[in-house]
């Protein structure tokens, strides 16, 4: 049985910790992070949740389908080679656009960040579906 | 390169691993197995330190002072890229390994997962987790 | 030209972009059987696209990312595309095999198409590699996606699941240990020369060895590579995993473990030590040639006391592989020939074999040979076929093994191996007398339990399954009375495994970098 007090902690860090995959995963192409890293972390985060307010819990809210999501991010990191074939380059070539908006500044797109989205998703997908998978089997 | 205590670690380790993969015991298989996948990537990991300075990222400021040699072939000095002779200065760490290592993780965790939930269902279906005694399959 | 040099990332990204795609069509059956059927269709045109595009303008080579040699390369000379077109082939029948095969709750509407999909990317990756530590994450795609698919269930697997269990925990920890040795061996090999671009590694230990500083542990490494890949390709000493884990799986997947996954070893064995440690080679090919000896003998010695139909055939593979092993052990140009001729010739007979295998334990509801009987009275067409594929094993004129057994043989005289060809030859009767005994037995004499008639003729093949057995029929009596071009094929791969220069130069282009 889990206290209140690791329930209020967990309330009080899944977004936190939420927030900061979702920034280590859009800081992964010049500094430390990336999709791999962000997508562990938010798992482990869901996963907090799991262990903490127990699986029929989280099922009654929402029976959530990993493996949709592991398909989806493979879907996107296999897009961005074909895009590349697309315009005339090998696969998985990677380019940058530099986009001046106002108020923010100079921000870099970069295309592999679009790779390292599927790649956030295959990893969270793929790690919470034998979660979950594991957990169900009784 | 020169590390003796890391070559003894990674020695260790895989005397530990053909030590627990031999037991009779499917949890000890699966953390020798782990064990073994570990000290391979620390092999892997090893082969990289060879005396660099910094983190491979190249800013422009560094890519302007250039003193040492960052990745090229040199084969009259008898360099292969990040293998270098001892005395050679090298201004980065080689940063191959590292992606190297991050994929035989992400495999050996898979592997790993995989292996644990085989080990799960085959103790529900046997009831032991003695590897002598699961053998269905003799013929 | 553009068309043509995408190809080798296609075959390798389209099934993966695909498995995903039919994650999400889980429920939608005759979709999925339709796109699938087209995928791989266009698979093996694409294939075969490739193959005549290489046999006629040379080597393509693929640099994913754009970072030249120091990124990941996707390489096709004639032996990776050859056996592309060999593996698309194969799978594209297991596929359309498998979609009425395979059952539809547990199966066909879950994991089937995924894995199928992920694996046949492993395969090609494989093939298509031109990257060392690449090659080891294919073999992890290709093991995971196969342990994935063996616990499936079929109609004619009478496998329970209390055995594929432990079939698969066998195969998962003996592959993750190869797979740590192949790693050990991969680490040290790029500790020693600092790439692993196959092509560069080729050139930079030619350096050391003609400096005469080659170090000592290459040597070591290349007999790790020798077990790894004998691990895969079910080599003596480390054959004992197959005939537990082959026959677990369901027949489409059997059929793809029988027919290619244990050839993958075969590629790895003439890849590796043939660009990479030609050096290393006067010390590998008598280990290679002896233990091809011991596992014809071990394989077929095996198989004769089996009544298990799979177990049986399963060590009839160990047996066959043998002699694959023995062309390439014995390592004239003429010899390597006949292995790959004995490889295509195998991977098709074999795979043709295991499909009719489990629509004839369908057949008979069971998988004890003594328990079948008289079967050509209630299906000629899988007698047929079941026959064809004997014959073709066993070396019998007009089907395709008797060319390559042929092949073999005479290429061994040639290079004057006469006890090792003495030997196979033993062992080649043994074959044929284990597999006519089993021919004989499940389609000749009396119908066991004839009241039951009606019941077996309940149970015969679906259009789409004889479809799919009668193409692989036609391929391998083609071989079989026309093997000129197969025979030319394989002498030109041979003559590239022999001289690498072509290789070495499409890779590296000349440049120095």
């Amino acid at each position: 049985m889990t206290t209140l007090i690791a329930k209020t902690v967990t309330k009080a860090c899944v977004p936190i910790a939420i927030l900061f995959s979702i920034s280590l995963l859009l800081a992964g192409h010049n500094n430390p992070g990336g999709g791999f890293i962000g997508g562990v972390m938010f798992a482990s985060a869901i996963s907090l949740v799991y262990v903490v307010f127990g699986l029929d819990y989280i099922m009654s809210i929402c029976n959530c389908k990993w493996e949709k999501f592991f398909a989806l991010g493979l879907i996107i990191s296999a897009s961005t080679g074909f895009g590349a074939i697309l315009f005339g380059h090998n696969f998985l070539r990677s380019t940058f656009m530099e986009l001046h908006i106002p108020l923010i500044g100079e921000i870099e797109l970069v295309s592999a960040g679009i790779f390292d989205i599927g790649v956030y998703f295959v990893v969270f997908g793929s790690i919470l579906y034998i979660f979950k998978s594991t957990g169900d089997d009784e | 390169m020169n590390n003796t205590l890391l070559s003894i670690t990674i020695a260790l380790l895989f005397g530990i691993g053909t030590f627990m993969i031999l037991r009779k015991d499917i949890i000890k298989i699966v953390l020798g197995m782990t064990i073994l996948s570990h000290s391979a990537n620390l092999l892997i990991f090893s082969s990289g330190i060879t005396g660099g300075k910094t983190v491979p990222i190249i800013t422009e400021e560094i890519a302007q002072h250039t003193t040492g040699i960052i990745f090229t072939d040199d084969l009259v000095n008898g360099i292969l890229a990040p293998i270098v002779p001892e005395g050679t200065e090298m201004l980065f760490v080689d940063p191959m390994v590292q992606a190297l290592t991050l994929t035989a993780i992400v495999i050996s965790l898979a592997t790993t997962s995989f292996l644990l939930i085989l080990s799960y269902r085959v103790y529900k279906e046997h009831n032991t987790t003695d590897v002598s005694k699961v053998r269905r399959l003799r013929g | 030209m553009d068309m043509y040099h995408n190809i080798p990332i296609l075959l390798v990204a389209v099934p993966i972009f695909f498995a995903a795609i039919t994650v999400f069509l889980r429920s939608r059956f005759k979709l999925q059987k339709a796109l699938n059927t087209t995928v791989f269709a266009g698979l093996f045109i694409m294939s075969l696209a490739l193959l005549l595009h290489v046999w006629e303008n040379g080597i393509v080579v693929y640099e994913v990312g754009e970072w030249g040699k120091y990124g990941i390369i996707l390489v096709a000379d004639l032996l990776g595309s050859g056996m592309v077109v060999l593996s698309s082939f194969i799978s594209m029948m297991a596929m359309i095999y498998g979609q009425d095969y395979m059952d539809k709750e547990t199966a066909l509407d879950t994991t089937f198409f995924p894995l199928f999909n992920i694996m046949v990317a492993g395969l090609n990756g494989i093939f298509l590699t031109g990257d060392l530590f690449n090659l080891f994450v294919f073999f992890e795609v290709l093991v995971m996606a196969s342990c994935g698919l063996i616990v499936l269930t079929g109609r004619g697997d009478h496998t329970p699941m209390l055995y594929k269990i432990e079939a698969i925990f066998k195969y998962l920890v003996l592959n993750m240990f190869s797979i740590i040795v192949m790693l050990t061996a991969i680490a040290s090999l790029y500790a020693t020369v600092g790439t692993l671009n196959m092509a560069d590694i080729s050139v930079k230990l030619a350096q050391l060895s003609a400096a005469g500083t080659m170090p000592w542990h290459v040597y070591m490494i290349a007999l790790m590579f020798i077990v790894v890949f004998g691990y895969k390709a079910a080599m003596f000493p480390l054959h004992f995993w197959l005939a537990d884990v082959h026959p677990s799986a369901p027949a489409p997947i059997h059929a793809m473990l029988s027919g290619m996954v244990i050839k993958v070893g075969i590629y790895g064995i003439l890849r590796i030590h043939y660009l990479i440690f030609p050096d290393v080679l006067f010390l590998t090919r008598p280990i290679i040639l002896i233990l091809s000896l011991v596992t014809i003998g071990v394989g077929a010695a095996s198989a004769i006391g089996q009544y298990d139909l799979k177990r049986m055939l399963a060590y009839s593979s160990v047996s066959q592989i043998g002699y694959v092993l023995l062309g390439v052990g014995m390592g004239s140009v003429y010899t390597t020939t006949a292995a790959l001729m004995y490889l295509v010739n195998h991977a098709m007979a074999k795979s043709m074999l295991f499909l009719a295998t489990g629509e004839t334990l369908y057949h008979a509801g069971t998988k004890d040979i003594r328990k079948m009987g008289g079967f050509i009275r209630t299906s000629p067409f899988l007698a047929t076929i079941f026959l064809m594929g004997s014959m073709s094993i066993a070396g019998l004129p007009p089907m395709g093994g008797f060319i390559a057994k042929f092949v073999v043989f005479d290429s061994g005289l040639e290079a004057g191996f006469y006890a090792p060809v003495a030997i196979a030859l033993l062992f080649a009767i043994f074959t044929l007398f284990y597999l006519f005994r089993t021919w004989m037995t499940i389609f000749w004499g009396e119908l066991k339990e004839p009241e039951n008639e009606s019941d077996f003729i309940a149970r015969s093949p679906t259009p789409q399954i004889k479809v799919a057995l009668a193409l692989l029929a036609v391929a391998v009596i083609f071989f079989g009375v026309y093997p000129e071009p197969l025979f030319a094929l394989a002498s030109e791969i041979t003559a590239q495994l022999f001289d690498p220069q072509p290789y070495i130069d499409a890779v590296l282009g000349g440049q120095v970098r």
